[in-house]
């Protein structure tokens, strides 16, 4: 699809777009919690990687190679905007409380589904109130899957920096889960 | 765990108990089990898409670019023809070398021309002499760089010197940037 691209196929260009609008939506949404900031950055995102298609490798994987564009552009982005960021103070302190959740008092007896919407919930908003230090890190290993080494690429960060923030930032997402009863 | 992370668990386990089982890895310190467990929770969540059209949008933006760069180009060769180009440099040209004499009168007036090629000696020839007083000492301190290095003692001062130098310079990056907080 990347070779059709460069030689001009505008539907090859749809095809990618297609295959990974989801991974790059969903990290950004995460990352930047603003369905309209994310969607408007993703478009960016897909715009400058077709401008700089031609310095793609083939040999590296196009979803790190994207992700790092993702990466530069949401953080070019706030930096213009000055995006407010982040609930917690420098990791170490105390963590914020049990999530609160939304009570339907009309919903059924709890089974597999309701959790599920539930902890997805519980989920999500833990991820928001990660440290933004730990976030996308933690996004990028456990939601998208990358290997340390392509975390490495995206970011730009030391190999002992991400393992270290991937791993206060498991130990902080543990915390908040737990605290919302989710060990039992 | 290096690598990309793997889907070891079911995809009929409900979230909960994987939650349930992260959470218990975490307690146990089972790194790798807890890491496979995230991420199995993670792949467990309702997915997110950007809204629909999101290809399209992308694609339409693509396009729309391409023809405003072309426009503007074809807009410049329309208002500046080629020939006229040509023949208003030409004409510009003409006219700086008939008239850069004069322009240059008062100037070459105060300079005394036929002396300055001897004044550009006479500096050249003074930077001459004070740079061999330089050359002198910095060949000096090579000599006596290399008796210190080539001495079994002197080489190993080096050695350690460097060596506190790079740890202390790792410590520090390392510190800082466990503080900074230019991170999504």
């Amino acid at each position: 699809m990347v070779e059709q691209t460069l030689k001009g196929s505008e539907e090859a260009f749809r095809q990618l777009v297609l295959k990974y609008q989801t991974p790059v939506y969903r990290l950004l949404l995460r990352v930047l919690r603003d369905p309209t900031a994310a969607e408007d950055i993703a478009q960016e995102t897909f715009l400058k990687a077709y401008r700089a298609l031609k310095s793609f490798q083939p040999e590296r994987k196009f979803l790190s190679w994207i992700f790092k564009i993702a990466h530069n552009t949401a953080i070019d982005s706030m930096r213009r905007k000055r995006l407010d960021t982040v609930a917690l103070e420098t990791p170490g302190e105390e963590l914020p409380g049990p999530i609160a959740r939304l009570e339907d008092p009309t919903a059924p007896s709890p089974d597999g589904v309701v959790q599920g919407r539930d902890l997805a919930r519980d989920l999500t908003a833990a991820v928001e109130c990660l440290d933004p230090l730990y976030r996308e890190l933690v996004l990028l290993r456990f939601q998208e899957g990358l290997a340390y080494q392509e975390i490495v690429e995206v970011t730009g960060l030391p190999m002992g920096t991400v393992k270290t923030r991937l791993h206060r930032g498991r130990k902080q997402l543990a915390d908040m889960l737990a605290q919302s009863g989710w060990d039992r | 765990m290096e690598g990309n992370m793997t889907k070891r668990h079911s995809k009929t386990t409900l979230p909960a108990t994987l939650a349930q089982q992260w959470l218990q890895a975490e307690r146990d310190g089972a790194d790798g089990a807890a890491q496979r467990s995230l991420y199995a929770l993670f792949a467990a969540q309702p997915d997110v898409m950007p809204k629909p059209g999101f290809a399209d949008r992308v694609v339409a933006r693509v396009a729309a670019e391409g023809s405003t760069v072309v426009e503007g180009v074809e807009s410049v060769k329309r208002r500046l023809p080629l020939e006229l180009m040509a023949a208003l440099l030409f004409l510009g040209t003409g006219l700086a070398l008939r008239l850069a004499p004069y322009w240059l009168q008062p100037v070459i007036a105060t300079v005394e021309l036929p002396t300055w090629p001897t004044r550009l000696v006479q500096f050249l020839g003074g930077f001459g002499t004070s740079s061999l007083a330089f050359l002198e000492g910095a060949a000096e301190s090579l000599r006596l760089s290399r008796v210190v290095l080539t001495s079994p003692q002197g080489a190993m001062f080096i050695a350690a010197c460097v060596a506190v130098a790079v740890l202390s310079a790792r410590l520090l990056y390392g510190l800082l940037d466990e503080r900074g907080t230019d991170h999504v």
